[in-house]
């Protein structure tokens, strides 16, 4: 199976803000412009589906059958009309909130002499060669990269001693913490890791170990109940993500959680904590 | 993200992107114009679970559903100047500026400006815009 990757670019003649969006299998052996260019965009998503079901929805004018411009759908709609096989969307893309509330995901496929009919053409399956070659060559790389990052952790676990079975005490656990935590930064910011902001990450990891030790502690010496472990807990990640936001930029912020400043997400679910350890507290 | 929002809980972009496609697959490639309705009604109810909140009301859901009725209207009457495209380029291109902003003051009589900033994600002070690009 392939890979299909969304990718964006502001729009050549955008009528206020816009991106253009095609669409390119992974590796770029193969991409559809969908009414416009097709190369030099970035990633906006990407999904595994059949590259030859995406190349047979596109058509030979890559435009997916939108046969209308503006009148159908635009770009994005084309897009994601070849991106079905991944069964994902531009979401993302500037303008596509106005485009989709006008044309709706796929384009408007009934207008009289603009009609625009998508065929899904669910019968077809596998993958181009164009795509197969590039994409290979590009997720070994990938998964080289991958394999380095790895690499690097677990011998962060064997210099702190992690991998015996008795358990560190609470110094060695926070540095245990903050190294593993650089190494990811390291990886997710590249350079920018170097930057201002960053060097106040190791600390913000520190305390955010710390509190959570202490959560943990206090819950399992049955001092909490089970929903104020969880309530605490959910305390202590989102402060830790507030407090990255006010030392990151939004980008590097994205690049190192994978979310938007705003967006706090909470790791610790009720549902399955009351499943796993009953109301509390423990005894 | 405006905080200013509460509608409830938000559809994610993968559950959104999931039941959207749901939603489509299968579909034959020219639907009739009872189907067509009902997919757009029920593509936008997913749009506003996913933009506003789940919880957002019914009665204002049927009221932006008015709205959308309204830009059908506007978008089959732009099929209708396509027709002159060819023949008058700037015609239709100002068409089309001119739906981009008759989506923004439809969905604007029902939403308040900070929803209205989320459901069409607007930026500040910028108009919004659909693309044209061409390819290189």
């Amino acid at each position: 199976m392939g890979i299909l990757v969304a990718k964006r670019m502001p729009a050549i003649d955008a009528l206020g803000l816009a991106d253009h969006t095609y669409v390119e299998c992974k590796g770029g052996g193969k991409a559809w412009g969908c009414f416009g260019r097709k190369k030099g965009g970035t990633d906006l998503r990407s999904g595994m589906g059949s590259t030859r079901r995406a190349d047979a929805i596109a058509g030979a004018d890559e435009r997916a059958g939108i046969k209308c411009y503006a009148v159908n759908g635009v770009c994005h709609q084309a897009a994601n009309r070849i991106l079905l096989p991944a069964r994902i969307l531009v979401e993302g893309a500037r303008g596509y909130r106005l485009s989709e509330s006008v044309y709706g995901p796929y384009g408007r496929p009934r207008s009289g002499r603009c009609a625009s009919p998508f065929n899904q053409h669910e019968h077809v399956t596998g993958d181009l060669p164009a795509c197969m070659l590039a994409g290979m060559a590009q997720i070994e790389q990938e998964f080289r990269s991958d394999a380095g990052y790895l690499e690097g952790a677990l011998r962060i676990y064997a210099r702190h001693g992690a991998m015996h079975s008795e358990g560190l005490d609470r110094g060695a656990l926070v540095e245990l913490h903050i190294e593993l935590f650089m190494h990811l930064v390291q990886r997710q910011l590249g350079s920018d890791a170097k930057a201002e902001g960053a060097s106040k990450l190791p600390s913000i990891r520190e305390d955010e170990e710390r509190q959570r030790i202490g959560v943990e502690e206090d819950f399992f010496e049955g001092k909490l109940p089970t929903e104020d472990f969880v309530r605490q807990l959910r305390s202590v990640e989102a402060d830790f993500q507030k407090r990255i936001a006010s030392v990151l930029g939004p980008d590097d912020y994205a690049a190192l959680l994978g979310t938007l400043p705003g967006d706090w997400l909470a790791l610790t679910e009720i549902d399955i904590a009351l499943g796993e350890y009953g109301k509390g507290p423990l005894r | 993200m405006s905080g200013a929002v509460d509608h409830g809980p938000i559809l994610s972009d993968d559950e959104y992107q999931r039941r959207v496609v749901e939603l489509y697959s299968g579909l034959p490639p020219m639907p009739s114009k009872e189907a067509d309705l009902e997919i757009r009604r029920r593509e936008l109810d997913l749009l506003i679970d996913h933009r506003l909140g789940c919880r957002f009301p019914r009665d204002r859901r049927d009221a932006l559903w008015q709205a959308q009725c309204h830009i059908e209207k506007k978008r089959v009457r732009l099929a209708f100047s396509s027709l002159t495209r060819a023949l008058v380029p700037r015609r239709f291109r100002h068409g089309v500026e001119g739906l981009a902003g008759f989506v923004v003051n439809e969905y604007a009589k029902v939403l308040d400006p900070d929803e209205l900033t989320r459901f069409l994600d607007l930026e500040d002070g910028k108009p919004p815009g659909l693309p044209f690009d061409r390819p290189a």
